[in-house]
């Protein structure tokens, strides 16, 4: 997937959510829709106009932004190269699964765990740091969010669904 | 500049009726996405998405569920502290994994960091006036709603950069000019964008958002009632903003190096670490679960939307806007049709549609004149 058909996949998302935003409100009591459709229909517009203009390379870029041309130059600059762009769409696409996994954590074994477990797993295999700093600096931030948990949740932390299933 | 205001902004304020303040909203909006780096049409549009998230929960006139997909939580609305966190926190924290970068700075030790405390701390006495008349401009810059410290620091940078004579080629090379005059004005900004804050209950940039969201979340609401009832309280903010200038002027010089030394700490102890303390003060700010989840969905919306280009800022504004915009546009809709006021003989009203449809035409003016003068310089 380029820039280009990942610029155009993402503006069809949010076609797609303002879409679902547009099939809420028609079910919505009819006085009930005037303010959310007063919004929806010029962001319609907009994501419409959007996406005809991803799809049509995006435009020239005098149009672009009110400070003329200097994004051009910045976006030339910025432009990945052809090898670049699937190593850069593999390291996005890590960066991303890695802030979701810390969320998994916390949802399932609870905030302490979480805490720790993911900044070993992080250390070690992200940061190819080695098991005794990875170790080391996990315990430290397991000291730092159990005195955070303790101070602050007044003794009823989230310990996670895997905990509350075996209770 | 604030305190001399103030006589001036309880009379203003009272000016503003429904009306007004639905269409400072829209002027405010439509600025600030036509400012933001991007293209107009993603600013606005993210402005609409943000009006959209913000209609999530009740319709405050019917009481009927909108948008909750079933679930008992959304029902309470999007908790604004999580899509903030998220939308920059946590976004900036994917940004920062994939970056590339080992540290922040780029460099590994301490000692390969650049620059003199003490030259930054003369700086603004020996470019005296150039201090002045940047921090002039930041304060004008932030008094208009929604224009915000890219522009300050902008327009700032280029009247140093004008009035440095025959040294203009210095800039961009290090010459402390460049960073002392927009540095001023975004200093400066702040107290001028607490002017539409506090005067009318809209925030200016993202800070004063979040100041708004701090005031709402203690009960206070900014604009007529608290500079009439209320007005200790504005002083209060007023000083505290001088005064926080001081201090973190004297923290930030106390501070400077240690907090330099923080840059070159590696990106692999800092991630962890920030999603650490951000998933717990998520969580504790209000102990619900979902808050984080909601944070985490839109740290990841957040970084798309960085990736492909669309602003951030005017999808959160509006997200703190959405609220009033509703009671207003409602307010406004039954003053016209119990016939209490005239939307379209407004004078208010029709400057501020004239100011919006300005905003919105100004890129356009300005790359129709900077095609003009290139078709000029090649003829």
């Amino acid at each position: 997937m380029t820039r280009r058909t990942s610029k155009t996949a993402f503006s069809v998302f949010l076609l797609c959510v303002v879409a679902f935003f547009l099939s809420q409100t028609l079910a919505l009591h009819a006085l009930a829709r005037l303010v959310p459709l007063s919004v929806i229909i010029p962001t319609l517009a907009f994501l419409i106009a959007q996406v005809s203009i991803d799809f049509r390379g995006g435009l020239p870029s005098k149009d672009k932004t009110l400070f003329g041309n200097a994004d051009q130059y910045r976006e030339k600059a910025l432009l990945p190269k052809p090898d670049e762009t699937a190593r850069r769409q593999t390291s996005n696409l890590a960066g991303i699964v890695w802030l979701v996994s810390m969320l998994g954590l916390v949802y399932l074994l609870g905030f302490l765990v979480a805490s720790v477990l993911y900044t070993f797993l992080y250390l070690r295999f992200r940061g190819r740091k080695n098991w005794r700093l990875s170790a080391v600096v996990a315990s430290g931030v397991g000291v730092l969010s159990y005195a955070l948990v303790t101070i602050l949740s007044n003794g009823s932390p989230y310990v996670g669904k895997v905990w509350l299933w075996f209770v | 500049v604030l305190v001399l205001l103030m006589p001036f902004l309880r009379e203003w304020a009272l000016l503003f009726g429904p009306a007004e303040v639905l269409m400072l909203t829209l002027w405010g909006l439509t600025t600030i996405a036509v400012v933001v780096r991007g293209s107009v049409i993603k600013g606005l549009a993210a402005a609409g998405l943000g009006f959209l998230f913000s209609f999530v929960g009740f319709d405050p006139r019917l009481g009927q569920s909108r948008y909750t997909v079933g679930s008992l939580y959304l029902s309470d609305g999007l908790d604004l502290l999580a899509v903030s966190v998220g939308l920059f926190a946590l976004a900036g924290t994917i940004e920062l994994a994939v970056g590339g970068r080992t540290t922040i700075s780029g460099r590994s030790r301490g000692e390969q960091l650049s620059g003199s405390t003490w030259e930054g701390l003369i700086a603004p006495w020996t470019h005296f006036w150039l201090f002045i008349r940047s921090s002039l401009i930041g304060t004008i810059v932030g008094i208009i709603p929604g224009v915000g410290g890219s522009v300050a620091s902008f327009v700032a940078y280029s009247h140093a950069v004008q009035t440095a004579g025959s040294h203009r080629d210095r800039f961009g090379k290090g010459e402390i000019r460049g960073v002392l005059a927009p540095e001023a004005a975004v200093d400066a900004k702040d107290g001028g964008a607490l002017v539409p804050t506090l005067a009318l209950g809209i925030p200016g940039n993202s800070s004063t958002a979040l100041l708004l969201l701090a005031l709402s979340l203690h009960g206070l609401t900014p604009g007529r009632e608290m500079l009439t009832n209320q007005a200790n309280l504005a002083f209060v903010l007023i000083w505290s903003l001088f005064l926080s200038n001081w201090l973190t002027s004297i923290l930030g010089l106390a501070a400077v190096n240690p907090l330099s030394r923080l840059t070159t700490v590696p990106i692999t102890f800092v991630i962890p670490t920030v999603l650490v303390l951000a998933t717990h003060g998520l969580y504790f700010s209000r102990g619900r679960i979902e808050d984080v989840i909601v944070a985490y969905v839109f740290g990841v919306f957040g970084y798309l939307m960085k990736v492909n280009g669309w602003p951030r800022i005017p999808l959160v504004i509006a997200l703190v806007l959405g609220p009033g915009f509703e009671r207003n546009l409602y307010l406004t809709l039954q003053l016209q049709q119990l016939g209490r006021i005239s939307f379209w003989s407004r004078p208010l009203v029709i400057s501020l549609i004239v100011f919006s449809l300005a905003t919105l035409c100004l890129p356009f003016l300005r790359n129709r004149n900077t095609g003009k003068i290139q078709g000029t310089q090649e003829q």
